[in-house]
């Protein structure tokens, strides 16, 4: 067996094993406090830095793994099909510094606010939470940086676009491509997983009674993000004489690339984590290219006047994209 | 799925629509369970009348290739592989007639006579 190579073995290192080890340490330590603690600790504290938050001692091991390690993994395991795959690009080395940061972030807040209150009668009597704060920032910060200079550099595959080659239109003839297009299964449970670890953790927020603002906050992003999951799950794309229109199944969110702003249209093909750091409707960290990203591969992308790039990944693009082309240079023509 | 009409064609607008989605059938563009977009989204993006396209629908149900059902809409059959099977083989006919100087509406012509010919065929 080939050894994988050093973009995706770094990766692993800093957001799967280095999370893991982190968290690790940080129940261990939370764990031999336990016995020192009062029962129910202070989990919240206000602006001036006083207690004003409490949850049984117990839920912050359980807080520390569902958050310090369970988002870090989710972050790693919807990057790392596509570095596996052979995909490449700043997103992916940005993504594993991020889970491991948050990681360190997360493990550090929680055993440092938890450790502070070892001793104490009653969690009333909770110091401020400024050295602990800090103290995480400063891991999450350190650690970032680190696993960021760990991870090899690599440049993303961004192919150059040649237009397509036009479909050969009559004059008076009226032409439409349409197609409907449906996100793959790997990134819906991806979605599905997000959502669910939000409504858990929104459920655990209500069920141990913590801050009822962090509640509500836990439960609208839950839903929020459950609507845009379903709006975003199929589109139907359409090419013709006034120009490009995705539109959601649902009727919205829906988006038009009029004809005359189109200037070329081309076959592409997307990786989704390495060009926009995700599926669904993104823009591109260079902020030129907007996409409505459901899979990896085949797309359609329509350069505008300005520069800007629109791409929708969708099958049969090469006909779509020829058809596209031959409407603006006919239109280019006509005027 | 692509669908071409020429108001100034002599053929009748159904019938190019028709043409058209037995075209995306041969080529590989739709396939066999794949749902037509409903009529009048094709007949306001194309500014022809809904029945124009319904009409067209109608034909392509006649002739086996889809199956229109209610609340389903027009659903591609298992004859889109057959059309699909058939496409080299077209292709290239069209190609040897065009090297040998006959347009495709005279190799069409030839096609229909030579199926009338066929003792076997009930259509």
């Amino acid at each position: 067996m080939t050894r994988p190579d050093p973009a995706v073995r770094r990766f692993v290192l800093v957001a799967i094993w280095l999370p893991v080890a982190l968290v690790a340490v940080g129940l261990v330590v939370q764990l031999v406090a336990l016995p020192q603690l009062p029962s129910t600790v202070a989990v919240h504290w206000n602006a001036a830095g006083e207690a004003n938050g409490f949850a049984s001692a117990w839920t912050q091991p359980l807080m520390t793994v569902l958050f310090g390690l369970g988002l870090p993994l989710l972050m790693a395991l919807t990057s790392l099909a596509g570095l596996r795959r052979g995909d490449r690009g700043p997103t992916y080395r940005l993504m594993g510094a991020s889970a491991a940061a948050v990681s360190a972030l997360v493990t550090v807040g929680l055993t440092g606010t938890l450790v502070m209150q070892a001793g104490l009668d009653d969690a009333s009597q909770a110091p401020t939470v400024w050295v602990p704060l800090v103290a995480s920032l400063v891991a999450g910060a350190v650690v970032g940086v680190g696993a960021w200079l760990l991870q090899p550099r690599t440049d993303s595959v961004d192919a150059a676009t040649r237009p397509a080659a036009p479909l050969a239109l009559a004059p008076s003839e009226r032409v439409l491509w349409i197609r409907t297009i449906s996100m793959s299964t790997g990134a819906a449970v991806a979605i599905v997983a997000a959502v669910l670890l939000l409504a858990v953790g929104a459920v655990v927020a209500w069920v141990t009674g913590s801050e009822p603002a962090i509640a509500w906050l836990l439960t609208a992003v839950a839903v929020i993000l459950l609507f845009f999951a379903a709006t975003t799950l199929a589109f139907h794309v359409r090419v013709d004489d006034t120009g490009l229109h995705v539109v959601s199944v649902l009727g919205i969110p829906r988006f038009h690339v009029p004809l005359a702003d189109v200037a070329s249209a081309a076959r592409v093909t997307v990786n989704p984590m390495g060009e926009f750091g995700g599926w669904g409707v993104r823009i591109a960290p260079s902020g030129r290219r907007f996409g409505i990203v459901l899979r990896t591969g085949e797309a359609l992308e329509a350069t505008r006047r300005n520069g800007r790039r629109f791409v929708v990944t969708v099958d049969d693009a090469e006909t779509a994209a020829a058809l596209l082309e031959a409407l603006v240079q006919r239109a280019g023509a006509r005027s | 799925m692509l669908v071409r009409i020429d108001p100034e064609s002599d053929a009748p607008l159904f019938a190019q629509i028709a043409a058209s989605v037995r075209a995306d059938a041969a080529a590989g563009r739709l396939r066999a369970g794949d749902r037509l977009p409903a009529a009048r989204d094709i007949a306001s993006a194309l500014s022809v009348n809904v029945h124009t396209v319904l009409h067209a629908y109608q034909d392509l149900r006649d002739e086996g290739l889809v199956e229109l059902r209610r609340g389903r809409g027009a659903v591609v059959t298992t004859q889109a592989e057959a059309l699909q099977h058939l496409h080299h083989d077209i292709q290239d006919l069209v190609a040897r007639a065009r090297a040998a100087g006959l347009s495709p509406d005279a190799l069409a012509a030839l096609v229909k006579e030579a199926g009338r010919a066929e003792p076997k065929e009930h259509r």
